[in-house]
């Protein structure tokens, strides 16, 4: 609960981002380098800009990175795993191996080449944070599955009749709800700190407004200058979702199991 | 002389619904070498009294009464007495115990730490030791080398019963032992216990929902219904003339391999929810012999012969 | 009782290969020609000890395994040369019912989800009207209330669970029901009560059991007929009463003096497991012969050479082997 609180609060600055602050993130407002006060609550950066309206603007941008990536890894990671699980086999080498493949690419390398490519932009994180993430949900449900489908009430289904497709739909996924949602709530996390990381060493798209891109400015010019709040707040905000995220995947059993639902 | 003597024995759950009675009021002692079967339908208690015997409880368990081992008070023991009590004079071959076991260490390195944490031994000495315990099990001591998994379900329950008797202990309690066994592994290991009683000289209290092995095993059986004793006496009495209508119903559940078959009725009903007890007598609901008086009150234990109870208001007539 | 077979299985053999090393791999024979005809209205029981195959059998018929070789016939068609349509048809005759009521129930499901699958999966009962009303008819059959509908599996106890599965198994009409252990993880006392509404079903609905067990007590009680199989072999069928009262096979006599009760007899029958303690001899090791010669008091030289052949030794009484007990 205090998980889901934290996120959406995040979630509601981001989206409602103009009613909480007063001041446009890009332009100066006040004297560059000022410590917290009154006027700017989280001080300014190099230019005067308000660091406070920065993460609120900011937010939009990592969250939607965030989520992007977690969904998209997810549901790829799903597919893959649950198909390599439940049918082995043939199946089951052929997608794992390439699984494997993809698990051993690099970050960094990748990222550099697509940034060469595309020119560096928050899609390009985004397709690389969601290929190199993908393949560790794969496993994950992939060896849930193996398990799942070795369960009596597998077997039950298969007497019964159910095609492969009704017992993986009906039966596999069902049971598979929380450990996908927990994921995704996790990777989030993973997400915005892999954003936030590609961002810090310039691989991001600088000229826009993300937790990760002021790190990446604040790297350069805060430390010379003693603005250790420009520094800290895109930090903790990270850190502080990170909880709110780990919060609420605990308690996502809750909500998908019926035995403790009733509770 | 009683080696055990327990009195008055309630235990509190806490649950979502508040606390509930698991065991209420229970009182038995237990001498030595004697095997004592605690017979009862899931739920009623049995295996929540016997870990309260070592304190094995969950912390929010309220515990009431007094469990006496040679005039000691286990109950209220210090945590440096009690570590040593367990294992050493009273231990455990728990529910389950067969798969209880650590898939990746070898059998015989699981003995070993069973030994070396309550004893200061050395290691090729606990080692012999545990070669031992095994060949008193029936199982060659070359095995100790070997996995949980390379071993069968009945040889595994045979090696947990042999790491309960690591550090000769005066009773030793199992819950359920051959619940999940077939019947020739189930008459080993059954075999293997009376022998082993005999060789060792140990007390047995036996937990089991099957009324025909304490038949021949035990006796003296206590049969436990909703958290109280219904009856309590020698086996030999309980099995040829059973007093309280649940043990009679129990009995007549049994489907005998020879003889004729009697007519086998089922008990009605569902045991009942500890957190909503009927009133009267716990059993009344399901008692085909209930009348008027057993739905208000609650009747006590009530002497048949030298050495049996029951609890039934037809028996005080 | 007419000779109107409805399963024919013949020659059975069920393989598995298991790694026994690095590199290599050990087969397993876990039924090993295995043949009994299965009379319409009746119950067969196959009764063994854990590792006897009795369930890998079971779980042939219900095909969710393959066998090695041999064949299973249903109403004379082959089971396993089935096209998909012909396959969805069989399961609408032979349904099975599990050993552990914990498991085979889908714990995300509730009870109406779990009873009306069937329903849904062969198209019967169309509308989802006429599927409700038919799960409560299979929900009163079995002796639940239809209250119980909207519950989870976690929410019953285990006699309860075990009876939504009979029910579950019900909702085609099948006409062979395969249970696999079903009151063996359920308390004594209730054991009776599921086993007389399987009773109560097999008559009014005029159904085959496929009974697997390792309890003889339960057998008795259920079965009209027993076969014995001790690792992956049949050692004696018979009628029931004829397998209890005039057991010719060592093994039959085994189980039967295992019984709690039977102490004297136990002790004395009963040879430990010391002999496969020794660690020397892999539970896998196959005996040559007759694969209860190790076992066997009465064991001699032919026993350990040659495998004893399924002999008829009276009316419906098949015996395996070389010495069987006189009555």
């Amino acid at each position: 609960m205090v998980g889901l609180g934290i996120i959406g609060a995040f979630t509601i600055l981001a989206i409602f981002a103009p009613l909480f602050t007063p001041y446009h993130p890009d332009k100066p407002v006040s004297t560059p380098y000022s410590p917290p006060s009154l006027k700017n609550w989280l001080g300014t950066d190099n230019l005067g800009q308000d660091v406070m309206s920065q993460i609120i603007y900011g937010a939009r941008i990592s969250l939607l990175v965030g989520l992007v990536v977690a969904l998209a890894a997810t549901f790829i990671g799903t597919i893959v795993g649950v198909l390599s699980g439940y049918y082995r086999g043939a199946t089951d080498q052929g997608l794992m191996r390439f699984t494997d493949v993809m698990l051993v690419l690099p970050q960094l390398p990748l990222m550099i080449i697509l940034a060469a490519y595309l020119g560096p932009s928050d899609n390009s994180i985004i397709i690389v944070l969601t290929l190199t993430s993908w393949p560790l949900v794969a496993r994950l449900i992939r060896s849930q599955t193996l398990s799942l489908r070795e369960r009596p009430f597998t077997d039950a289904s298969r007497v019964i009749g159910s095609s492969n497709s009704r017992i993986i739909f009906k039966v596999i996924i069902p049971n598979l709800l929380t450990l996908i949602a927990a994921n995704v709530v996790l990777m989030i996390t993973t997400a915005v700190v892999g954003e936030a990381g590609l961002d810090f060493i310039g691989l991001g798209n600088p000229s826009v407004v993300s937790w990760g891109t002021m790190l990446y400015w604040a790297q350069a010019y805060a430390l010379f200058n003693g603005a250790w709040w420009w520094v800290l707040a895109p930090g903790l905000c990270i850190a502080l979702l990170g909880l709110g995220a780990v919060l609420v995947s605990l308690s996502i059993e809750n909500v998908f199991n019926p035995r403790l639902r009733a509770r | 002389m009683s080696l055990l003597s327990v009195s008055d024995l309630s235990i509190e759950y806490a649950t979502p619904q508040g606390y509930v009675r698991a065991v209420d009021r229970v009182s038995f002692d237990l001498d030595e070498g004697e095997v004592l079967g605690i017979a009862g339908e899931s739920g009623c208690g049995k295996t929540t009294a016997a870990l309260s015997l070592l304190r094995i409880l969950p912390k929010s368990a309220k515990v009431k009464g007094s469990v006496m081992f040679n005039h000691e008070d286990v109950l209220t023991m210090e945590d440096s007495r009690l570590r040593q009590y367990r294992w050493k004079d009273v231990s455990l071959v728990p529910q389950s115990s067969m798969n209880a076991f650590d898939p990746v260490i070898t059998i015989g390195a699981q003995i070993l730490e069973a030994i070396r944490i309550h004893e200061k031994v050395e290691k090729s000495a606990a080692w012999d030791r545990a070669g031992d315990l095994l060949e008193s099990v029936g199982i060659n001591r070359n095995r100790l080398r070997h996995y949980p998994h390379e071993f069968s379900g009945g040889m595994r329950q045979r090696a947990a019963i042999a790491m309960a008797l690591s550090l000769s202990p005066k009773v030793v309690i199992l819950d359920e032992p051959t619940t999940a066994l077939d019947v020739v592994t189930q008459r080993q290991i059954l075999n293997l216990l009376r022998r082993l009683r005999s060789r060792l000289k140990v007390s047995f209290i036996f937990i089991t929902h099957d009324l025909s092995i304490l038949g021949e095993l035990s006796d003296r059986i206590i049969v436990m219904y909703a958290g109280r004793i219904a009856e309590i006496g020698k086996t030999q009495r309980i099995v040829n003339s059973p007093s309280h209508p649940y043990t009679k119903a129990l009995f007549s559940s049994v489907l005998p391999v020879q003889g004729p078959l009697p007519v086998v009725k089922p008990i009605s009903g569902l045991p009942p929810n500890l957190a909503s007890l009927p009133s009267g007598c716990r059993f009344h609901p399901r008692c085909p012999f209930a009348f008027e008086r057993c739905s208000l009150e609650e009747p006590k234990l009530v002497k048949i012969d030298d050495d049996t109870e029951a609890s039934c208001f037809l028996l005080e007539r | 009782m007419g000779t109107d077979v409805i399963l024919d299985i013949s020659e059975l053999g069920v393989d598995f290969s298991t790694p026994t090393g690095l590199f290599r791999r050990s087969r397993i024979s876990a039924v090993d020609k295995v043949s009994i005809k299965i009379n319409r209205g009746e119950s067969v029981g196959f009764v063994g000890e854990s590792g006897s195959g009795k369930t890998t059998i079971a779980r042939c018929i219900v095909k969710l395994i393959e066998p090695t070789s041999g064949h299973i016939l249903f109403n004379g068609q082959d089971i396993f040369e089935q096209n998909s349509a012909e396959n969805k048809e069989y399961r609408k005759h032979v349904q099975m019912v599990f050993q552990d009521p914990y498991e085979s129930l889908n714990p995300r499901s509730n009870i109406s989800q779990i009873v009306e699958e069937p329903l849904i999966v062969h198209h019967i009962s169309p509308d989802k009207e006429s599927r409700r009303e038919r799960v409560y008819e299979l929900l009163s059959l079995v002796g639940l209330e239809k209250e119980l509908v909207k519950r989870y599996p976690h929410e019953l106890s285990g006699g309860q669970r075990q009876r939504v599965s009979i029910a579950r198994a019900l909702a085609v009409n099948p006409d062979v029901l395969v249970a696999d252990e079903p009151v063996s993880m359920l308390d004594v006392s209730i054991r009776v009560g599921i086993l007389n509404l399987l009773k109560e079903l097999k008559k009014t609905l005029n159904l085959t059991f496929v009974f697997i067990t390792h309890d003889l007590g339960v057998a008795r009680y259920f079965c009209d007929r027993v076969a014995v199989i001790y690792r992956g072999q049949i050692m004696e069928v018979a009628g029931t009463e004829a397998l209890i009262s005039e057991t010719r096979n060592p093994y039959t006599k085994l189980l039967l003096d295992s019984v709690p009760g039977n102490r004297e007899a136990g002790e004395a029958s009963a040879k430990d497991e010391a002999e496969w303690a020794d660690g020397k001899r892999q539970f896998s090791d196959i005996p040559s012969g007759c694969r209860f010669n190790p076992r066997c008091p009465n064991a001699k030289e032919q026993c350990t050479k040659v495998p004893p052949p399924l002999e008829a030794l009276g009316e419906n009484h098949y015996v395996a082997c070389h010495y069987p007990l006189r009555p």
